[in-house]
């Protein structure tokens, strides 16, 4: 790859994914990746960065938005405005003494909950290999190696065979994500797994009552009771803390 | 590449050769339908793979007359496709589908993947050095250009575009070598 060449673009890629190119000139940059696919490589790794830059803005990451070259120069502005927040935001806590919502969440989900690898000795070979990995990916995971663990759990994605395997993987990789604080890609682990059918029940009730934890961790009441009715609804082991947690939400309403 | 080696493997019925070149090509036109037009994954595959069906004939049969313009037909005769497709599919529920209303799509979220989205957040973390203080910068100012990056860094803008684009192509290895 000629530097001159790959730097140029480079600023077309930075203007595609800021929404500054023509449809005809979307379709030359596409061309170029279709010639050369390490350009292609580069725009999809830019483009997921952007798109964590920009989820994290959404999170309360970045406040600023004005250009750099201003930044030095109000500096003290808003170093001063950080102060009247922290201030603001202490005496909201004197005066409403009522802890967040996601104090009432598990700190940490247990790796015993985590689905296992279902060995038989009738199986295929292929069949086994495959559990046997799935097996060593949680056994990461109670060696407390969560970012080894969850690089085999995704890894593991691409051997799949069936989609109650694929449900279990997603359902590790929740617990996995909820453990890391990763809570927007727990959320989204979980609701997969709500939605497999040829999942085993057990894991989809579980992977409710986690996700109201995690809905809870994410400050989303509305969802979390959505979660918890849930969970009460499929009578499983987890119905009576999820009645005394809808209990305590429904106080802190009134 | 301009891809005449494919009009050449496929005149000499070297289909070896032919299928390794479609293949290469395949899933980055894939990746382009559902990027400008929002394409399903399943019918951005049906698209490409009739596009194939309907342009390796013409090769067969001389009627591409400039084999270097090759891959730029293919992506036009790409996006046809799959707009037939979705005019059978929806036949019951338009008469005409505009294509020009898609233009309003045109950008590139379709294309995020969570996996590869987790194994980027590792990467960022393992960057070093000026690369670093970049990646933190960007995070802290998400709207930052080129011209941003050089005027806190006291680098040139040219300076400024290399250095984000050195950074990307370390990221770009590291998530690479994870997904091995």
């Amino acid at each position: 790859m000629k530097n001159k060449e790959a730097i140029e673009v480079s600023k077309q890629i930075d203007a595609y994914i800021r929404g500054k190119l023509s449809t005809k000139e979307i379709d030359e940059l596409w061309l170029l990746f279709l010639k050369n696919p390490n350009y292609y490589e580069l725009f999809e790794t830019e483009l997921h960065l952007r798109n964590l830059i920009q989820k994290n803005r959404h999170a309360g990451g970045a406040i600023i938005e004005k250009r750099a070259r201003k930044m030095r120069m109000y500096r003290w502005v808003v170093a001063a405005a950080a102060m009247v927040i922290v201030v603001l935001t202490l005496q909201f806590y004197v005066i409403e003494s009522t802890p967040g919502l996601d104090t009432l969440a598990l700190n940490t989900i247990s790796y015993s909950e985590m689905a296992a690898g279902n060995v038989d000795r009738s199986d295929e070979e292929y069949v086994i290999n495959f559990e046997t990995e799935f097996n060593r990916a949680t056994a990461a995971a109670y060696m407390l190696k969560k970012d080894e663990s969850i690089e085999m759990f995704i890894e593991l994605k691409r051997s799949v065979i069936n989609e109650s395997q694929r449900g279990r993987i997603e359902f590790n990789l929740a617990i996995l994500y909820y453990n890391s604080s990763e809570f927007e890609l727990a959320r989204d682990s979980f609701i997969t797994v709500t939605n497999f059918e040829e999942l085993d029940e057990i894991y989809i009730e579980r992977a409710w009552w986690f996700l109201a934890n995690t809905y809870l961790k994410l400050n989303d009441q509305e969802n979390a009771i959505e979660a918890i009715r849930m969970v009460k609804l499929l009578d499983g082991n987890n119905r009576e803390i999820a009645t005394r947690l809808l209990d305590t939400l429904n106080d802190r309403g009134q | 590449m301009d891809y005449s080696e494919l009009v050449v493997a496929i005149n000499e019925e070297d289909m070896k050769t032919a299928n390794r070149l479609c293949g290469d090509i395949l899933p980055i036109l894939k990746k382009y339908l559902i990027a400008t037009v929002g394409a399903k994954p399943e019918d951005a595959e049906d698209a490409v793979q009739r596009m194939f069906e309907y342009v390796i004939p013409k090769i067969q049969n001389n009627e591409i007359k400039s084999p270097s313009g090759l891959l730029a037909y293919m992506l036009t005769a790409a996006r046809h496709s799959y707009f037939k497709i979705r005019k059978e599919y929806d036949s019951h529920k338009f008469e005409v589908i505009d294509e020009n209303l898609v233009a309003e799509l045109e950008q590139p979220w379709g294309l995020l993947d969570k996996d590869q989205e987790t194994i980027l957040k590792k990467c960022i973390k393992e960057l070093k050095g000026h690369y670093k203080k970049l990646i933190r910068f960007l995070f802290d100012y998400p709207n930052a250009d080129s011209e941003d990056i050089a005027e806190f860094f006291d680098i040139s803008v040219s300076n400024a575009w290399i250095r984000k684009h050195r950074m990307i192509q370390k990221l770009n290895e590291c998530v690479k070598k994870k997904f091995k």
